[in-house]
């Protein structure tokens, strides 16, 4: 009986050799560098207001400009909470004589991350896991891998473990372009400079009796293992859809469709409570972090977890049973 | 890459870089669900990576502070009279001024104070200022809108509001030994003679103070412009005949520019 | 059973039902040692469903297969090691090279070897190829490919579904003399096919398959003697003549065939019982206008049997 070692490296050495990670890579490699130029014109334009480059009173900028938005009697009750929330973070972050942006690569590859977990990440995840199955349906490989003998359990267990060697690979690349190339415009420095964390949210409430510093290098090991559990769960997802329809294109248009939908319903029905039950509105797990209000009221860090892992935990159970039950037909 | 090397690579980075992320997972979420506060190392530590902080060459920096006259509400044309004092610096000066406008509308002495007492960015802020000009005490006085017109009013709650001009007044001047600070008085909006009589003597009254404060402060300035809305009063308030409108500010920059230059 | 050993693959009363149809209805056939099989029948008589079911592919409704002596349903690891298989088209990953596929079939395989690997390329000639991109190849390169990869494991016994499709006059020359070489080294070659002269020159042993059932098994000199067996008499009145047959009963009279128009009637028929007819006839007074035997093929059999379902 062959273990499952061969056959883990065989799934590995294929999804490598297809074009979609080298795709992802790509997309990866073109987005940073017009982000880093982006957040370098936004520096440059604030220091151009301003006429300094103290972060104090950028800071302070921000504060002013959010509490006048929220004298604003149009801004709807949802977002005034929002912005009630940051212009506390941000004046705790100035209390504390802590920048909330030190202008590093680390602290770009720290922003990044929190601003791609919710839509980009998920997206570069859908292009490897959905033609993880479907594409040897429409290459007809299937048929030769399923007459070999191997249980298929064992075939699509081994599946499941490279995407999760894949997931792990996105993020990492993703973590060590974003601070390379941010690098060389806001230098590479700055993995020990304090972050605060523990701001506990309690409607508008901004509680700070547990905020703590810890350092940029353990911020981002936390920030990118929440964003990378979050990717496997729609990973896991995708690779479901993938399972059950032939066409690589369909499922990866399921699974855009729903996440992008997600991330629209994330931002539009906060009032709609019972949302909170969708995979897709949860896969933000970084804003927990980072002390930003969650989308709709009742979510916090283990109602999200519990709900991503619920349904991946379906969604591999409903691929597991259908595949190795499943006839293959054409 | 040859099939096998590119497992052994990226199966090898690939399952190091799972193992990494789980335990980061794990330790996001202890961060978030159980956090511990270590406030007595917060303030030990070095903040930030070391800027040059305050003006750069060349560039003359004003930091504002106050409530909607300094945020320049009723001007049509968003300049209000700190914008007004910018432009006609750079024009008389040829130098690069650059705003930094803290102002909220609606601020009153007693909010401006607790900012600064209680958020030292606010003043970190205003580091390395040229100027600091602020506004406050008309929401202390009267409040537009529910308030009647009553004298007694206005001298009941003057008392408190000018010990607090006087603290603000004494937090910019420590604060900012290099900078000049310049407060700008109140003027008195009411077109109407009863109203008009009640509010000035509590206008006077104020600003007399405040130039009296100022005086002991090696570097705060009272620019008064109440004579400026003396007369004809109506012609520089704005459609809600409170808030100075854009020839009133213009009016108001003149003055506050001259003072600077 | 005293004769399992030498049967590579048996399969017993195969059934499947796909939604409310049964496709297969109670398949039985046996392929022995050293034997090509071929697994005969028109497009839509069942037989990629009965060759996937016999790679695992599809899960019969009901009844057995065993290879080497293994059911597939119960011990599939144990049963599909015995087995090499192309399953129609030979269809690879085409981002891959050759080597790299047969590496990656290999190494679901227990214990296959560099050497034993490049033995196989050398086998089916693909050498000089073997480091191209799989989208290279030509189609018979992919089928050279394929049987590479069915030989990985040195099973007892190789499926071929259609393995002829799409080669070249020469590419089915070479196949079907490679075929015969594997059969000589002891291995069951099992092919289906529609087209019968393929399976004609190919195979020792047919199965013909129509509507999801066997309807007739032997060996090919068996059922060409069969078909030979028919004799087609032109005569004056065919329905008379048929009438008149089942009267005397003459063996397969009921089911001799009659043709208004060409005015003949087809019958197996012995030799010996031909003078015979032909007296009953002139007494009937039945004109007799030619006698003929039929010299057709299997092909005639084919269409016979399936009753001229279309093949191509």
């Amino acid at each position: 009986m062959t273990n499952i070692y061969p056959l883990i490296k065989n799934e590995t050495i294929k999804i490598l050799k297809k074009r979609s990670f080298l795709v992802i890579m790509i997309i990866l490699a073109v987005i940073i560098p017009i982000a880093t130029y982006a957040q370098m014109r936004i520096a440059e334009n604030m220091v151009k207001q301003t006429g300094t480059s103290d972060w104090h009173v950028k800071v302070q900028s921000d504060i002013t400009d959010a509490r006048a938005r929220l004298s604003s009697s149009r801004m709807p009750e949802e977002y005034k909470k929002y912005v009630q929330v940051q212009i506390e973070v941000k004046q705790y972050h100035l209390d504390m004589d802590i920048d909330p942006d030190a202008p590093t690569g680390v602290n770009f590859a720290r922003r990044f991350m929190e601003n791609a977990s919710s839509l980009l990440l998920p997206l570069l995840v859908i292009i490897v896991a959905s033609d993880l199955v479907s594409s040897e349906n429409a290459l007809g490989t299937i048929k030769l891998l399923l007459a070999r003998p191997v249980m298929r359990w064992r075939i699509l267990l081994s599946k499941y473990v490279s995407l999760i060697f894949l997931v792990s690979l996105v993020i990492l690349a993703a973590g060590i372009l974003a601070y390379l190339i941010s690098g060389f415009v806001f230098g590479f420095s700055g993995w020990t400079l304090p972050v605060l964390t523990g701001f506990q949210l309690s409607g508008t409430n901004v509680s700070t009796e547990n905020v703590h510093t810890v350092s940029y290098a353990y911020y981002l090991w936390m920030e990118y293992g929440l964003a990378w559990f979050s990717s496997l769960t729609i990973a896991t997802m995708s690779f479901l859809i993938s399972t059950l329809v032939r066409s690589t294109a369909f499922s990866m248009g399921i699974m855009l469709a729903s996440t992008i939908f997600g991330t629209i319903l994330a931002n539009m029905v906060s009032s709609w409570e019972s949302a909170k039950y969708l995979f897709m509105v949860n896969s933000d797990l970084t804003a927990y972090l980072a002390g930003k209000p969650s989308p709709i009221d009742g979510m916090d860090l283990s109602f999200s977890i519990w709900t991503l892992t619920i349904w991946a935990g379906a969604a591999l159970l409903v691929a597991f049973t259908v595949f190795t039950r499943k006839d293959m037909l054409n | 890459m040859s099939a096998n090397r590119l497992w052994y690579v990226f199966g090898t980075l690939g399952l190091l870089s799972t193992i990494f992320f789980i335990v980061g997972f794990g330790l996001g979420v202890r961060d978030v669900l159980f956090p511990q506060a270590n406030q007595t190392e917060l303030a030990a530590k070095p903040h930030s990576i070391e800027q040059p902080s305050g003006s750069s060459d060349g560039v003359f920096r004003i930091v504002a502070f106050g409530d909607s006259l300094t945020k320049g509400f009723g001007d049509e044309t968003i300049k209000g009279y700190v914008g007004n004092v910018k432009e006609k610096l750079i024009k008389s000066t040829n130098k690069d001024v650059r705003v930094n406008n803290f102002a909220v509308n609606g601020y009153t002495s007693s909010k401006l104070l607790s900012d600064l007492m209680d958020h030292s960015g606010s003043l970190k802020a205003a580091e390395g200022a040229d100027v600091v000009m602020f506004t406050i005490g008309g929401n202390d006085l009267y409040r537009q809108g529910k308030d009647k017109i009553d004298p007694k009013l206005y001298a009941e709650r003057s008392g408190k509001a000018k010990k607090q001009l006087q603290s603000i007044m004494k937090i910019f001047s420590e604060n900012n030994p290099k900078s000049l600070i310049v407060y700008v008085g109140l003027y008195n909006p009411f077109v109407d003679k009863n109203e008009r009589e009640a509010f000035d003597q509590a206008v006077t009254d104020w600003n007399a103070d405040a130039a009296h404060y100022a005086a002991t402060l090696p570097n705060v300035l009272v620019v008064n412009v109440a004579d400026l809305f003396a007369r004809k009063t109506n012609s520089y308030l704005y459609i809600d005949q409170y808030h100075p409108n854009a020839l009133g500010y213009e009016r108001m920059a003149t003055r506050v520019a001259q003072v600077l230059e | 059973m005293g004769q399992s050993n030498d049967i590579t693959l048996s399969v017993r009363n195969l059934r499947k039902t796909i939604g409310r149809r049964e496709i297969i209805r109670g398949v039985e056939f046996d392929v022995r040692r050293g034997e090509v099989f071929g697994f005969l029948g028109p497009n839509g008589s069942g037989k990629t469903t009965t060759i996937r079911m016999l790679v695992g592919l599809i899960k019969p409704s009901s009844g057995s297969i065993l290879i080497a002596g293994h059911d597939v349903q119960k011990d599939m690891v144990k049963a599909l090691s015995e087995v090499g298989c192309i399953v129609e088209n030979p269809e690879m990953y085409p981002y891959l090279t050759g080597m790299e596929n047969l590496e990656h079939f290999a190494r679901m395989l227990p214990n296959i070897s560099a050497a034993r690997i490049q033995a196989c390329v050398d086998r089916v000639g693909l050498t000089n190829r073997i480091y191209d991109l799989v989208k290279t190849y030509s189609l018979g390169m992919k089928q050279r490919l394929g049987i590479a990869q069915a030989l990985l494991s040195q099973p007892s016994l190789m499926i071929l579904d259609e393995p002829t499709n799409g080669l070249d006059p020469q590419g089915i020359r070479d196949l079907r003399d490679f075929i015969h070489q594997l059969a000589s080294e002891g291995m069951s070659v099992f092919i289906s096919s529609h087209l019968l002269s393929e399976v004609q020159l190919m195979c020792t042993t047919v199965a013909i398959l129509n509507h999801g059932i066997v309807i007739k098994t032997g060996t090919v000199n068996e059922l060409v003697k069969e078909a030979e067996s028919y004799v087609v008499w032109t005569l004056q009145n065919v329905n008379a003549a048929k009438n008149l047959l089942i009267s005397l009963d003459i063996p397969n009279a009921p089911s001799a065939k009659v043709d208004d128009t060409l005015r003949t009637l087809a019958i197996q028929m012995t030799d010996e019982t031909i003078p015979t007819v032909v007296k009953r006839f002139v007494e009937a007074g039945i004109e007799i206008i030619g006698i003929r035997r039929n010299a057709a093929t299997l092909e005639d059999l084919f269409l016979e049997l399936t009753e001229g379902d279309s093949i191509d």
